[in-house]
């Protein structure tokens, strides 16, 4: 493996930051957010009557059960859960090659991982201004998706930098995001 | 790094300060929006791919300064502190920092005519 670690990093970078030892960390820590989204999800569903917060009393209940938490068909607990499902999946897809191989699939990571952060970003901002209250199982999950953006972006800079050799070689940046294999062969 | 760090703890420190300092609602809300963008912008440039970040910091940094002014922030308290917080996270973002890593030239490099990584 730590063969290909050398073989897999991209023109004029350290590191390969498509790397197992890179994306691991991330998937564990997208879980982590994903079991807090689950559990305020399922108490917005009713599968709990009661719902944990050891510093702002009744705020959680506030926040889960705000006019902005019920602005979606589904709870918003419930849609978070799902895009810490998608970090999981696109960040667990491909070989440690995938900033080149996969660009569709490097830049889906990023798009989940990014809006994500950002739409966590919104609520943290709507739970004090819009219902009034804070809500320290949120809170929890904002943080683990802002410090989830960084570490998921350098990959997607690998990705678009490769598409960008693709474009002014003359190839098929189309192809190239997709995977094609004799893309993949004539640019490094 | 360190700049960053700062700037991270000084946007904590403006999201509990309208509870500490019992500010009328309308200016808690100048503090609980911009607050978490100098969070979140420190917390993705402690990542040296993404160190430019810190330069979105000036945004908020800048409105900190001028919104006592336009909302007529009638509590001294609350002025005193987006003020000097406001001053401190502009010249904190300032701040340059020293990058070791290339990330083939970072994410400049894609706006680039001859980019390092295809040198």
């Amino acid at each position: 493996m730590s063969a290909n670690n050398q073989a897999y990093i991209p023109p004029a970078w350290d590191y390969n930051p498509s790397a197992w030892h890179q994306r691991v960390p991330l998937a564990i820590v997208a879980s982590i957010g994903f079991f807090i989204a689950l559990y305020m999800g399922l108490y917005q569903l009713g599968v709990f009557s009661t719902v944990w917060d050891p510093f702002f009393g009744d705020g959680t209940k506030r926040v889960l059960t705000s006019s902005v938490s019920e602005a979606f068909p589904i709870p918003d607990a419930v849609l978070g859960a799902l895009g810490y499902v998608m970090d999981v999946v696109s960040g667990l897809v491909g070989n440690e090659d995938r900033w080149k191989t996969k660009p569709w699939i490097v830049i889906l990571f990023g798009i989940a991982v990014g809006p994500l952060g950002a739409t966590s970003i919104l609520l943290v901002i709507l739970q004090p201004v819009i219902v009034g209250a804070w809500c320290t199982l949120c809170l929890t999950s904002a943080v683990i998706s802002v410090i989830m953006i960084s570490p998921a972006t350098d990959e997607l800079l690998a990705s678009l930098q490769y598409l960008q050799r693709v474009k002014r070689s003359g190839h098929s940046v189309w192809k190239a995001f997709w995977g094609n294999k004799s893309v993949i062969n004539k640019v490094n | 790094m360190w700049a960053a760090i700062i700037n991270v703890i000084i946007g904590l420190f403006l999201m509990i300060a309208p509870a500490i300092f019992h500010f009328d609602k309308s200016i808690a809300d100048q503090y609980h929006i911009a607050a978490p963008v100098v969070i979140t912008c420190a917390i993705v440039s402690l990542w040296e791919v993404n160190h430019s970040a810190h330069y979105f910091n000036i945004v908020p940094g800048l409105w900190f300064i001028i919104t006592p002014f336009i909302f007529h922030f009638q509590s001294p308290t609350a002025r005193w502190i987006a003020v000097v917080s406001g001053v401190l996270i502009v010249l904190l973002s300032l701040v340059k920092r020293k990058v070791k890593g290339k990330y083939g030239g970072g994410w400049r490099s894609l706006l680039q005519k001859h980019p390092v990584h295809m040198q």
